[in-house]
């Protein structure tokens, strides 16, 4: 008696029950609670449908296996089976942490503006992004070959539909749900997909471009590793920096001190020139995190924002002030296969900063009166916040104004940077020197921003876009 | 005391937050129904807001009023515009305004079911004075006291709320109070340990009784 149906209906069973679990987990997700955002139901309805088919697909295939008339249409259906799994297995990662990012567990005011923002610019008006927790304390987007790939994998063994090309992954730390400074970051991730999927094309010919300027000068033809290498590393660093300036002209200087806050970039402050010495070497993916913060300064003096900060007594700003200043001690990680190979990477690196600080704010749209509605308001809105009132209604010179998203973020990250003493200061029985006021305090005053960027969407375009993720 | 006139509230609210006699309804959506000729006199309508919590059922048999109890009774959900929750028959849940509300320091403030609504056997407070100078979305604890389950939808108007002036106050600013600091959800409530506050009034620890201690 031979073994082998047994074998292969066992293969395809321990499949099966794999993915079962999956597809119950996106199809079943309740009609009331816990709320996902439109995006995120879009992610459960496509992985389920995904589900469905899968399982429909292995209730037939042993068959399949067992009547191939050749043994190698046998042994390729098999081998199918194994790709499967290996694509379910990728999609598994991303399944739990999307389910538990229902909309009591995201920032969703602030995701809301952030989209609304990223539909001003009618290039990108179909693009949206689906939130998932992640275990780590960083932000981060899923590169959209990775689920898209996994996921258009099984459709076509199964014959299902294609990922949705406009959506994208964006891991936020689980803890984060309630905040909204640190979540300025998640700006920068959606910049990933934007550059992934409608600047690379454009920016790879300037990365080209520059590249050859750069080993023309150097006079002889590099070898193929090296040039490999330079071209991986000024590829990743010119994608960092656009979303880096992308995020600015989102949301103006909040990103970069939220970035600040991320990397406890205060250090940099009384610290010896070129010390600590990995805010000055560019590494793999990112380049130095002070020439990035030189590369944010130059953007919000472009954009207009840093006459109005400069001011600011605040780690940021001096941060920032510090690093606009920095113009040596850098260092590329990376074993250079020639001594003049990191002055001259780092000068081509510079070339496509410049670049990059023209362009994206050519880009990005509606950003053109941030700068001076933030001036007339963000006095205004840190006279509500002292007397702990949500400022999605205020009143500037005897007229009724709703602020934008973009006054509000940033205005509260200054009233938090400068004048939350006085908060403290307002509020009987607080100790303003006390640790637990002040991080009590502090998730309050995130919590009515989040409330005044909730009431922004609702005062000004009505109940249809609320809760919605899109 | 008097109550505060359509007019007066509509003047009040459009005064510089710096001003101490000015007052803040936020987000006041249909404003210019909520403020114009045919809106109520002598109130202004408020709605529900998007956030519940609900009363889970305790680990022991009984509420016990203590610093824990909030972490322990209430599970919060987001129920999003458009969408409805159900309150089933006798039972309740803790909501509230979808408005945050700043009164002055010369005005108090008290909360009604608006009539409507309390005709479906709808409490919305049991607790409804509001004292000068509060901030925040107010919890509404919503009751259903009738035979049916009840669907409530945030966004709609749930509640009226009626503005008082206080006799022979002036208006000033001064410092807030830290509990209950302007929520913008529905929060639950803030006790001290019973053994604390008897203790205040000079019950000695050894006479007070624990539910969790079992007679002996």
């Amino acid at each position: 008696m031979t073994i082998w149906p047994e074998v292969v209906r066992q293969e395809v069973s321990e499949l099966h029950r794999f993915i079962e679990p999956l597809e119950r987990f996106c199809t079943e997700i309740r009609a009331d609670y816990p709320v996902y955002g439109e995006t995120s139901r879009e992610f459960f309805k496509h992985i389920g449908e995904l589900g469905q088919k899968s399982l429909s697909y292995l209730e037939s295939l042993p068959e399949q296996i067992l009547r191939a008339k050749y043994p190698q249409i046998a042994a390729s259906k098999r081998q199918k089976l194994f790709q499967l799994k290996s694509d379910w297995e990728r999609l598994h990662e991303y399944i739990r942490p999307a389910l538990d990012a229902d909309t009591l567990h995201l920032p969703m005011p602030l995701i809301s503006a952030l989209n609304d923002r990223l539909r001003e610019t009618p290039d990108w008006r179909s693009f949206r992004f689906t939130l998932f927790h992640a275990a780590e304390v960083n932000y981060f987007e899923v590169p959209s070959s990775i689920v898209r790939r996994a996921a258009d994998g099984i459709a076509s063994q199964i014959g299902g539909k294609p990922f949705p090309k406009t959506l994208g992954l964006i891991g936020i730390p689980y803890s984060q749900a309630d905040g909204i400074f640190l979540n300025c970051s998640l700006a920068h991730e959606m910049g990933h997909f934007i550059f992934q999927e409608k600047v690379l094309a454009l920016a790879q010919g300037k990365i080209d471009d520059a590249l050859e300027r750069m080993v023309s000068d150097i006079g002889k033809p590099l070898a193929y590793e090296e040039l490999t290498l330079c071209q991986e590393r000024i590829g990743s660093w010119t994608e960092e920096t656009f979303c880096d300036l992308f995020a600015i002209c989102l949301i103006g200087p909040a990103f970069s001190f939220a970035f600040s806050q991320l990397m406890t970039a205060s250090i940099l402050i009384e610290s010896a020139a070129g010390q600590p010495e990995v805010f000055y070497l560019y590494g793999q993916y990112h380049p130095a995190s002070v020439a990035r913060f030189r590369a944010h300064q130059r953007l919000l003096e472009k954009l207009g924002w840093w006459k109005e900060i400069q001011g600011w007594a605040s780690a940021p700003v001096e941060v920032l002030r510090l690093c606009a200043g920095a113009a040596s001690q850098f260092k590329v990680q990376a074993d250079l296969p020639r001594e003049d190979l990191e002055a001259r990477l780092l000068s081509c690196y510079d070339e496509l900063c410049s670049w990059l600080i023209d362009f994206v704010p050519s880009r990005v749209k509606g950003h053109v009166n941030d700068v001076a509605d933030f001036h007339d308001q963000s006095p205004i809105i840190a006279e509500y916040l002292r007397r702990a009132i949500v400022p999605s209604t205020i009143i500037v010179q005897g007229k009724i104004v709703h602020p934008r998203p973009v006054v509000l973020i940033n205005a509260g990250y200054q009233f938090l940077l400068e004048k939350f003493s006085l908060l403290l200061e307002n509020i009987e029985g607080e100790k303003p020197n006390s640790i637990e006021s002040r991080s009590r305090l502090s998730a309050r005053l995130e919590l009515w921003l989040l409330k005044a960027l909730e009431d922004h969407q609702l005062l000004t375009k009505g109940v249809s876009n609320h809760g919605s993720i899109t | 005391m008097g109550v505060l006139p359509n007019k007066e509230i509509k003047r009040r609210l459009e005064l510089e937050v710096t001003e101490p006699e000015s007052l803040v309804i936020t987000p006041l959506l249909e404003r210019r129904k909520m403020l114009g000729r045919l809106s109520d006199a002598d109130s202004i309508d408020l709605r529900l807001g998007t956030f519940f919590l609900l009363p889970q059922v305790p680990p022991v048999p009984f509420t016990y009023p203590c610093k824990n109890s909030a972490r322990q009774s209430y599970v919060r959900v987001h129920v999003p515009l458009g969408s409805y929750l159900v309150v089933p028959a006798h039972e309740t849940v803790l909501g509230s305004t979808l408005e945050f509300i700043k009164l002055p320091s010369d005005l108090s403030g008290e909360i009604l079911t608006k009539s409507s609504v309390a005709r479906t056997f709808t409490v919305i407070e049991t607790a409804p004075w509001i004292h000068p100078s509060y901030r925040g979305c107010l919890t509404l604890e919503i009751a259903n006291a009738s035979n049916t389950p009840l669907i409530l939808y945030p966004g709609r108007l749930i509640a009226q709320l009626i503005l008082m002036e206080l006799l022979k106050t002036k208006a000033r600013e001064s410092k807030l109070d830290g509990t209950y600091l302007a929520p913008v959800y529905p929060e639950a409530p803030i006790f001290r340990d019973p053994v604390d506050d008897l203790g205040r009034i000079g019950v000695p620890k050894s006479q007070f009784r624990s539910p969790y201690n079992r007679p002996k």
